[in-house]
């Protein structure tokens, strides 16, 4: 039997605004010199602490949905989620639940479009570890983290392969950094994935679905795809439906183990949270943020291709800060050489790194020294070359301009390749 | 020397700025005041005997150098569920009973900078949920006219502080009548601020969209002071609109002719106190005489008022009280006391999955028809009258086993809470040696207007000589 | 004076209004303890409280937007701008436990909602 692969993706992403989202205190949680020093009545949940919301963070989140092309309503409003754990100091998180900040959008793959189902904005948890202290087990929480500001992508099912989700996201990853609104490093934990994954035959959606958490990197994100559709097919294989439930995935066995089963789901009560006024975003605002949009990578390899560089090696190269910087310097020294100079650095022909693009320009220029470039050393081989075929000049003064081609080729082989194309298309058309 | 705790906030200014009195002096006399009555009164969760007296040497420094703030060197109280840097803040819970705040809500550093004495922190119904003071968890305040009764709450500690001349003023806090109600029952002034115009931020949350705190007084110029020091924008709560504090004190007019004053008939109810009507009626016909029009008036249901409020205010209870751990301060969960396990499961159970539209949904759209409804008659009068509440005093123990207490006793005010409307408490008479409160509301940001009706019944009628 | 005025709003009720399942699930979404005792009167007590909002029903709501914030505030946001925090020791300061710096809690699964 054969199944197709049904995946939806939730990104969460940490804005590197100065401050924390609700609150003044200072957003660095990975670089912070000790635990719980970033932390105030607000983000630490104290009574009487209330949240004033971060107006960079709100103008980050939609400048993200713009670059995705959500559509942004023109009001929006915060919402509290409630659950209890210790790395959440007021019970309850607030975030967005009916009216988020971005509202569909879109990012194409070379395996078809996924669609963006909307893109909210909260606040992210305490940082938790767990330790032995005096023979016990406890949890060691530090609220340097607790409040800073977290938006999530949450996307359609329209992932359906492994590549096609390491494609996905990467390219979110590529335009939340174009954007400047977050490192998206996984390794500090700026950036987080988790997978709704189900299987299907017929392309309907499925009755259940798998969330898969602990995914720390694109590749394990692959990974868990594979990892479940071999899991779920062999269930399915035996008539029976997969369990509704929460998995967490394991790197050192590359498989899913499973954590919670979803049926006694969360219940959140959200409900507005009646500390924040509600957000209007006027036209004019809007404009103001999409001002601030720079160009996204999409477009910079579309600008490069008109250029004369192939797709695979545009797309390397927009990835690439330091490449696309070469790139720019030659287009503007001598745009004669920016198809070169992309091959020969995606080749790793030359090392970029190393290599000024004026010093390559100029091997260029020294190697096109050795042309024969002399009208007197040209002149008597195509004099020949034309007394040798009549009838091609013939056919060349009737009008058939692909003639000239078969002179410069005559010429070029009768010079052994030395002889420089542009001059003696220039000598040509003056004798002709 | 006359005991100085009888003395007003504005008449302790003077004194105090003329030196006829030094802050060292009424701030003894208050302490004193307290130690005699605490024994039967028990209005205090915390009294700060030893900072008072520090900071009222502090004072009487500043006011020997000819400094003069509003409160300087005036002893205050402070309702338990406002943080007190330093000051232990229970807000009558045993949740939070070794609670020591590590900051100053707004209310109380706005307090400090206008040079007052913060004296103590008074006891509450426990998490302000109650309308009797009788829920906390450090046992019941006494009411000063009878201490068989009840103060009424849950600024009950607050009302009976001020009312006993323990204190010269106080601050308290309300969501639905938890300052009207307790003034009402204690015959003092109890002003409810429009909902935004006095910061919350550092007041133990209860309904983040009701709650306002507010003086209780001796007297309505007393109100218009406090309320001048505590009003105003925070950029730490949100919900705090930037509009300028008017001088209420200097603003203080008694001259109501051509004010147009609403009686709503619903609010007269036949199952309240016989003689309240009354009486209310009577203070509104005073008004009259003053050249108000009085202008009878239909406003919804109370019934309606009272619905809406239990699912709205249970919800954010619910909500608000979830932070309640005991990770990183405070006590675990299993230290809430019965009237609080009430509130946070009916108010889970109004959001929860499968009940939210039904219950939380339709609340939030009654509570705009009771807005249109407030909104309607504002075009048409310009303050509304009636009782504050259905009846005086009730003993002590009636409420413990009535779940709906509260809301019951606080009938004819929450609709106008629920609306975020400005409104006072003044006592208008005595029914069997128990004091009778009306209430004065007004539109949104009208807090001039209220003072100046009630400073104009003030200064017209000696209400404890008005008995039945 | 209580009883007239449950009367007047016929909130006395012996009708259950939540389930026996809603309540049991109640009691643990909430992290409350409740004795014998107060399982009983409590549910009974929600069920009156309950009872109340029937009056809703009276009302025509068709249409109507609901209220959340009661004044007409909107767009109120802070700039991006880092002010001092507590130190740590104030943070810490009414922890019940602590370690190194860290609030410290008896060690909780590690899986997280």
């Amino acid at each position: 039997m054969t199944y197709q692969l049904i995946c939806g993706a939730e990104i969460h992403v940490e804005l590197k605004t100065k401050s924390k989202m609700f609150c003044g205190c200072k957003n660095d949680p990975f670089h912070a010199p000790g635990p719980n020093i970033y932390t105030c009545p607000v983000c630490l949940g104290l009574p009487g602490g209330l949240p004033v919301p971060n107006k960079q963070a709100i103008e980050d989140t939609i400048l993200l949905g713009l670059a995705i092309h959500s559509e942004i309503p023109s009001l929006a409003h915060f919402d509290r989620k409630h659950y209890f754990y210790p790395d959440l100091p007021k019970g309850y998180q607030i975030s967005q639940k009916d009216e988020p900040f971005c509202i569909g959008g879109y990012i194409d793959t070379t395996e078809g479009r996924v669609r963006i189902n909307h893109i909210h904005l909260e606040e992210d948890a305490a940082k938790m570890h767990h330790d032995l202290v005096d023979g016990k087990k406890v949890s060691l929480i530090d609220f340097n983290r607790s409040s800073v500001p977290l938006v999530e992508i949450v996307t359609e099912p329209d992932i359906h392969s492994a590549e096609q989700a390491k494609e996905f996201l990467k390219k979110v990853r590529d335009i939340v950094r174009a954007i400047g609104v977050s490192d998206c490093d996984m390794e500090k934990g700026s950036m987080r994935l988790e997978a709704n994954i189900s299987l299907t035959k017929d392309g309907s959606l499925p009755p259940y679905k798998v969330e898969v958490k602990n995914i720390n990197s694109f590749r394990y994100f692959a990974n868990s795809l594979t990892s479940e559709f071999v899991r779920q097919s062999e269930i399915l294989d035996k008539g029976e439906t997969p369990v509704q439930e929460t998995r967490g995935y394991r790197s050192a066995t590359n498989s899913t183990a499973s954590q919670r089963v979803k049926e006694d789901a969360a219940d959140y009560r959200y409900f507005p949270d009646p500390d924040i006024p509600p957000i209007v975003i006027s036209k004019e605002w809007l404009e103001e943020i999409r001002s601030r949009l720079p160009e996204l990578p999409s477009s910079k390899i579309d600008g490069l291709i008109k250029l004369g560089i192939v797709e695979s090696a545009a797309k390397i190269i927009v990835n690439d800060q330091a490449m696309m910087e070469y790139i720019e310097q030659v287009k503007t020294l001598n745009p004669k050489f920016v198809q070169s100079a992309a091959k020969d650095i995606v080749n790793k022909k030359i090392d970029h790194t190393k290599l000024s693009p004026a010093d390559y320009i100029k091997s260029l220029e020294s190697k096109n020294a050795d042309k024969v470039t002399d009208e007197n050393v040209l002149k008597p081989i195509i004099e020949k070359i034309l007394s040798d075929n009549p009838t091609v000049v013939a056919d060349f003064k009737a009008g058939k301009q692909n003639a000239l081609g078969f002179f410069v080729g005559a010429v070029m082989r009768a010079s052994s390749g030395k002889a420089d194309a542009g001059i003696v298309t220039s000598i040509l058309q003056k004798i002709l | 020397m006359s005991d100085l705790s009888l003395l007003t906030v504005e008449e302790s200014r003077k004194k105090l700025d003329a030196k006829e009195i030094s802050s060292v002096e009424l701030t003894t006399a208050c302490l004193d005041s307290i130690a005699k009555q605490e024994p039967d009164l028990h209005a205090f969760v915390t009294v700060l005997s030893e900072q008072a007296l520090s900071s009222a040497k502090v004072a009487d420094q500043s006011i020997a150098k000819g400094e003069s703030l509003p409160l300087l060197g005036i002893p205050i109280s402070i309702k338990d569920n406002f943080l007190t840097k330093g000051a232990r803040t229970t807000a009558s819970s045993k949740v939070l009973d070794g609670f020591i705040p590590p900051f100053d809500a707004t209310v109380v550093r706005k307090l400090k900078e206008a040079g007052a004495v913060i004296i103590g922190k008074n006891n509450m119904d426990a998490w302000a949920h109650g309308s009797s003071t009788e829920t906390s968890d450090y046992g019941p305040t006494h009411n000063p006219w009878d201490l068989s009764k009840l103060p009424g709450g849950s600024s009950g500690g607050t009302a009976a502080a001020v009312s006993a001349n323990e204190v010269i003023g106080g601050i308290g806090s309300e969501t639905a009548g938890s300052i009207r109600q307790p003034a009402s029952w204690c015959g003092v002034i109890g002003f409810k601020p429009t909902y935004g115009r006095v910061s919350r931020y550092g007041v133990v949350a209860m309904e983040a969209s009701l709650d306002s705190p507010g003086p209780l007084s001796k007297t309505v110029r007393d109100s218009a002071i406090m309320l001048g020091v505590i009003a105003g924008h925070d950029v730490l709560d949100a919900t705090t609109p930037d509009i300028a504090v008017p001088n209420y004190l200097k603003d203080l007019n008694s001259n109501i002719k051509g004010l147009r004053i609403g009686l709503p008939k619903e609010y007269f109810m036949k199952e309240s106190q016989a003689g309240i009507n009354d009486m209310v009626m009577k203070s509104a016909k005073q008004l009259e005489s003053l050249g108000a029009t009085l202008v009878e008036v239909n406003l919804m249901d109370p019934k309606f008022g009272i619905a809406d409020y239990t699912i709205i205010q249970r919800a954010g209870v619910s909500s608000n009280l979830s932070r309640y751990d005991g990770v990183r301060y405070g006590n675990d969960r299993t230290y809430f006391g019965k009237e609080a396990k009430r509130r946070v499961m009916l108010g889970s159970y109004a959001l929860s999955s499968g009940y939210y539209d039904a219950y939380y949904k339709r609340a939030q759209q009654v509570r705009m028809l009771l807005k249109q409804d407030f909104d309607r008659i504002f075009s048409q009068v310009d303050l509304i009258m009636s009782p504050t509440a259905p009846s005086t005093a009730l003993p002590i123990g009636s409420t413990l086993n009535e779940a709906m207490f509260g809301e019951l006793s606080d009938l004819l005010i929450e609709g106008s809470s629920l609306a975020g409307l400005t409104a006072v408490n003044i006592p208008v008479g005595l029914l069997s040696g128990l004091p009778v409160g009306a209430q004065i509301i007004g539109n949104h940001f009208q807090e001039q207007q209220v003072l100046n009706a009630a400073y104009a019944y003030e200064q017209k009628v000696n209400w404890k000589e008005i008995k039945a | 004076m209580i009883k007239i005025l449950s009367d007047k709003l016929h909130i006395m009720t012996t009708k259950q209004v939540i389930t026996d399942a809603d309540f049991a699930k109640l009691v643990k979404m909430t992290k409350l303890t409740l004795s014998d005792e107060e399982k009983v009167s409590i549910h009974s007590q929600l069920d009156e409280a309950l009872k109340e909002v029937e009056v809703f029903d009276e009302l025509d709501l068709k249409n109507v937007v609901p209220l959340s914030h009661p004044g007409s505030l909107q767009n109120i946001m802070r700039e991006d701008v880092v002010i001092d925090s507590f130190t740590q020791d104030e943070a810490l300061s009414n922890a019940n436990a602590k370690h190194n710096g860290f609030f410290m809690v008896s060690g909780v699964l590690e899986d997280q909602t």
